[in-house]
């Protein structure tokens, strides 16, 4: 099929301790490609697990040590100046601060209209034009914000403004890194429905990356979960969410609070993390010191990623034969 | 459960002072705190929860200001009242507070011991030997559920989770009856939250602890509390039994806020609630959610609506008053 991004075999090591001479894998030999289809992609993970560095590799933030990033077929790091910018029109960022992504001292309306003659080449008019429409997407118009500067929006509006900006060079895939995760509870699902409407009407590929599972089982077609650095399950998240295969996905799920399940919550108790960079560090399976099943052969060697079905794949040795 | 009443607060209104005047950020708030039970605390950000808490607590320091009200504990006024009174006679002993992020409490060049040294100390105006405190100590640890190889170590060596279960554990040490407890998990994973929940259930259970938690995660608050009050705009809007918040909820804000939060398992289009929580400088006449209510009424519009008191149930709108 054909790919917007593709990572293969990618690794990225951070250092610690004592001036920083040991390593340890942030990320560690993740596989993952993304289609060029209308569908919203989760990466969900606790913190620390790599999530967000994983994001940064694929935005071409973060130059990974190991393995291979490509867009259309390309190695993303040996990009001609157009290629480049080609990337830059088809992938674009949405951050999980949106007063980040503004400048405090400068209109609104500037970065926005500057952000489509830079990257689109268009006269001020046709600016104009593409900045109306990518706000109507959002909900919001340029009368609204014209004028303002980024603190006299509330969070909810700005991470708005922040969506329609990411939106400007007609972009095929938005990688979204926690951008709900800043605003009240009764203002997220206004946003999470722009995402869908994005992927229903406009025919985004979506990567949204985040720790809320509800949040994601809501928007979400697909899921990969992450834990320590791997990518340890994935599959369509209905599948995965009702039926999950990896151990530390039923220790996630299970332990997510909820009304209904008030009564049986605690009955089911949940292992304390031991010190995260032991698990880093491990070189079989890094669930091993809490899972349920661990066996000799998690602890020696890590499980391959094996394809349950068609669509699924787990990396755990209790699918292996 | 019992019914008895061990924390009264009256009428309490306070706020800050600042530049642009003065906010609002706590509005007659009347509630009462049951002998033994967990009650939630639900708003979301800048809704005053935070405030009434350390109004509660007494931790009354500019520029927050009381403006009226009282708070009882045990039929005793403590707030307001003098500082010096709370520190000796009531803060650690009988009510402890454990504010937000408090696994960043610790002193990074003291180990844990130590710390819960300091707080017998100070707090039980008599010396203890070494082995005395460590034996306190490493009982009320080993009761928690806590290795008690954590006493020996630096903050540092700890994760987070851990770190907040020996907050927790500190700010227990000296059995308060009560326990405040501010986003005691909003910086920790799902997994180290359900450790950290049932450690509060734990306190309830064994030690009859009465505990409030203050969350923005209503979810959160579902599994562990017996009641909960939903606060918004600085004022509390309804106080009902976890069963009558979720399946029946009388006010219009805690019906919008439970309908827009995502579960997970559903993907039906869910309606966000429009608009956003009001300036605590300048906070809308009449009901605080009026602009942002379905069922808006004119008089919602310039009269404050009354606190009505439906069987044991407390919601201030004016639906329910006739």
């Amino acid at each position: 099929m054909n790919n917007l991004i593709e990572l293969v075999n990618v690794s990225k090591f951070y250092g610690f301790g004592l001036l920083g001479i040991s390593k340890f894998p942030a990320v560690d030999d993740v596989s993952l490609s993304i289609p060029n289809k209308p569908s919203i992609y989760v990466l969900a993970g606790e913190s620390g697990c790599g999530k967000t560095t994983l994001a940064k590799i694929m935005l071409r933030i973060v130059k990974p040590d190991k393995g291979k990033i490509l867009f259309k077929n390309k190695d993303l790091w040996k990009l001609s100046k157009d290629e480049l910018k080609e990337f830059y029109r088809t992938i674009q960022p949405v951050l999980q601060d949106p007063y980040d992504t503004f400048n405090p001292y400068e209109k609104l309306e500037v970065p926005l209209l500057k952000t489509a003659k830079k990257l689109l080449g268009v006269n001020d008019e046709e600016a104009r034009s593409i900045v109306e429409k990518v706000l109507e997407m959002v909900g919001l118009s340029l009368d609204m914000i014209m004028g303002k500067r980024r603190d006299e929006l509330s969070g909810g509006q700005l991470q708005r403004v922040s969506i329609a900006r990411s939106l400007i060079p007609r972009p095929k895939l938005l990688i979204t890194d926690e951008p709900v995760s800043m605003l009240d509870a009764s203002l997220r699902v206004n946003i999470l429905n722009i995402f869908r409407k994005l992927r229903d009407e406009e025919g985004l590929a979506i990567l949204y990356i985040t720790h809320d599972l509800a949040t994601a089982y809501y928007i979400g077609d697909y899921i990969y979960i992450m834990f320590r650095g791997s990518i340890i399950e994935g599959g369509p998240i209905e599948k995965v969410i009702s039926e999950p295969l990896h151990p530390y996905t039923s220790a996630l799920i299970s332990a997510l609070p909820s009304y209904e399940k008030r009564e049986i919550f605690f009955k089911e108790k949940v292992e304390m993390k031991v010190v995260e960079l032991k698990e880093f560090l491990l070189k079989g399976c890094k669930y091993y010191y809490r899972c349920p099943y661990a066996q000799q052969k998690c602890f020696e060697e890590k499980p391959p990623m094996v394809k349950v079905s068609s669509e699924r794949f787990v990396s755990c040795w209790k699918y292996v034969d | 459960m019992s019914s008895n009443i061990i924390m009264k607060i009256n009428n309490v209104s306070g706020g800050y002072d600042t530049p642009r005047g003065f906010v609002s950020a706590v509005n007659n708030v009347k509630l009462d705190i049951l002998q033994g039970e967990i009650l939630g605390i639900a708003g979301e950000s800048g809704c005053g929860k935070s405030t009434l808490m350390k109004i509660i607590y007494g931790y009354i320091k500019p520029p927050l200001k009381l403006i009226s009200g009282e708070v009882l504990f045990e039929d005793k006024i403590i707030v307001p009242s003098d500082e010096k009174f709370l520190e000796r006679d009531i803060w650690w002993k009988k009510i402890s507070w454990i504010p937000q992020a408090a696994q960043n409490i610790f002193n990074p060049l003291k180990r844990i011991i130590d710390h819960f040294e300091e707080t017998l100390n100070t707090h039980l105006h008599k010396r203890v030997t070494k082995s005395e405190l460590r034996e306190i100590v490493e009982k009320h640890i080993i009761d928690l559920g806590l290795p008690k190889e954590v006493l020996d170590s630096y903050p540092h060596q700890l994760s987070g989770g851990m770190r907040q279960r020996v907050a927790i554990a500190l700010a227990t040490i000296l059995r308060p009856k009560i326990v405040l407890a501010d986003e005691p998990t909003s910086a920790l994973d799902v997994m180290t939250q359900k450790v950290i929940l049932h450690l509060f259930k734990k306190l309830q259970s064994t030690q009859n602890m009465t505990i409030v938690l203050v969350s923005h995660d209503i979810h959160m608050l579902s599994v562990v509390v017996d009641r909960i009050a939903v606060m918004y705009a600085g004022e509390i809007v309804e106080v009902g039994s976890i069963k009558d918040i979720f399946e029946n909820p009388l006010h219009p804000y805690t019906e919008a806020l439970i309908e827009s939060i995502p579960k997970i398992g559903e993907k039906k289009f869910i309606k966000g609630l429009g608009g956003q929580p009001p300036n605590l400088l300048n906070p809308p006449p009449g009901c605080r959610f009026h602009p942002r209510c379905r069922y808006v009424m004119e008089k919602c519009k310039n009269q404050e609506p009354p606190t009505v008191k439906i069987d044991d149930r407390i919601v201030k709108c004016w639906k329910y008053s006739s």
